[in-house]
């Protein structure tokens, strides 16, 4: 089993992740790990269809994502998280991260904008904060072939 | 390595790249023509013979262009249906030239020109009637 990308994006499954990703990385699979996707029909159709044909698509709730994980069940995969928040939840259940993809974290109410998409709050600081402390690196990159940029240097916190 | 061209009306090449940039990052070794409403059609028949001249004689290219009839398609066929190594294919869209984008390391020109067809005319549905086609498969 090899998780091929662990990415943060707000958008989830788009034309970044599903075009850019999939060619440069060639997943079997890709995992959504959104609680709220997992358990509404009707995102799940959109995603279903957003995601490419002959890629398997696993939308599960982020618990779910790291017990896959830690089980080996998946082959070749990509996964996807809407938010550093949710991405530390994998790592605190035990899954093994080098290195988070931040992709995307769009515009919303009470977020300062730091690059074209990186909108960060307190919160999210604070998580990226463990993710420090806890050995995983983080690279600011929206489309694959953009450059990777130091994602504390973006937001000019010097620790 | 196909160097591609993309030759349309107005901004739309430009607009399409800036698009298909968002998606896979920024791209080199595409050139952009634009027809501007004032340009006549020998001018534009110039800036194609630039644009291709610029690469080696050996070089392979591949040029799009928004639709059959217009400038851009006519001049590029004028400039270029004997020239070996170019080809061109019409009907620009996303779906197109990011096939373009992935394709041009890996194939030939002829290669590259009918994966973007096919790319091309596999991008248009009605999303309606596909996610439906598809909610039904899917729940078979």
């Amino acid at each position: 089993m090899e998780i091929l990308l662990y990415r943060v994006d707000g958008r989830l499954l788009h034309g970044q992740v599903v075009v850019s990703c999939v060619r440069n990385y060639h997943p079997t699979e890709i995992v959504v790990a959104n609680d709220e996707a997992a358990q509404d029909e009707f995102q799940r159709t959109l995603l279903e269809f957003a995601a490419p044909p002959n890629i398997r698509l696993y939308i599960l709730k982020v618990e779910e994502t790291a017990q896959y994980i830690l089980e080996e069940k998946l082959d070749r995969a990509i996964v996807v998280v809407k938010n550093p928040q949710d991405m530390l939840r994998l790592i605190e259940k035990g899954v093994n991260i080098n290195e988070v993809n931040i992709g995307g974290m769009y515009h919303e109410p009470n977020k300062k904008q730091y690059a074209k998409a990186l909108f960060v709050d307190d919160s999210d600081i604070l998580t990226m904060q463990k993710f420090k402390e806890k050995g995983v690196r983080m690279y600011y990159q929206m489309a694959f072939q953009d450059p990777k940029e130091d994602v504390w240097h973006l937001l000019k916190i010097r620790k | 390595m196909v160097n591609i061209i993309i030759a349309c009306h107005g901004d739309a090449a430009s607009g399409m790249l800036s698009a298909a940039e968002m998606i896979c990052g920024k791209q080199r070794d595409i050139t952009v023509l634009s027809l501007q409403p004032g340009m006549s059609a020998e001018q534009f028949g110039q800036l194609i013979k630039d644009a291709v001249s610029q690469f080696g004689v050996n070089d392979e290219a591949l040029v799009i262009t928004d639709f059959m009839g217009g400038t851009p398609s006519n001049q590029a066929l004028r400039q270029l249906l004997r020239k070996q190594n170019v080809e061109i294919v019409t009907g620009l869209n996303l779906p197109m030239l990011l096939e373009a984008i992935f394709s041009k390391n890996e194939k030939t020109a002829r290669d590259v020109a009918k994966c973007c067809v096919n790319a091309g005319i596999d991008g248009v549905a009605d999303l309606k009637t596909s996610v439906r086609k598809r909610k039904f498969s899917i729940n078979e």
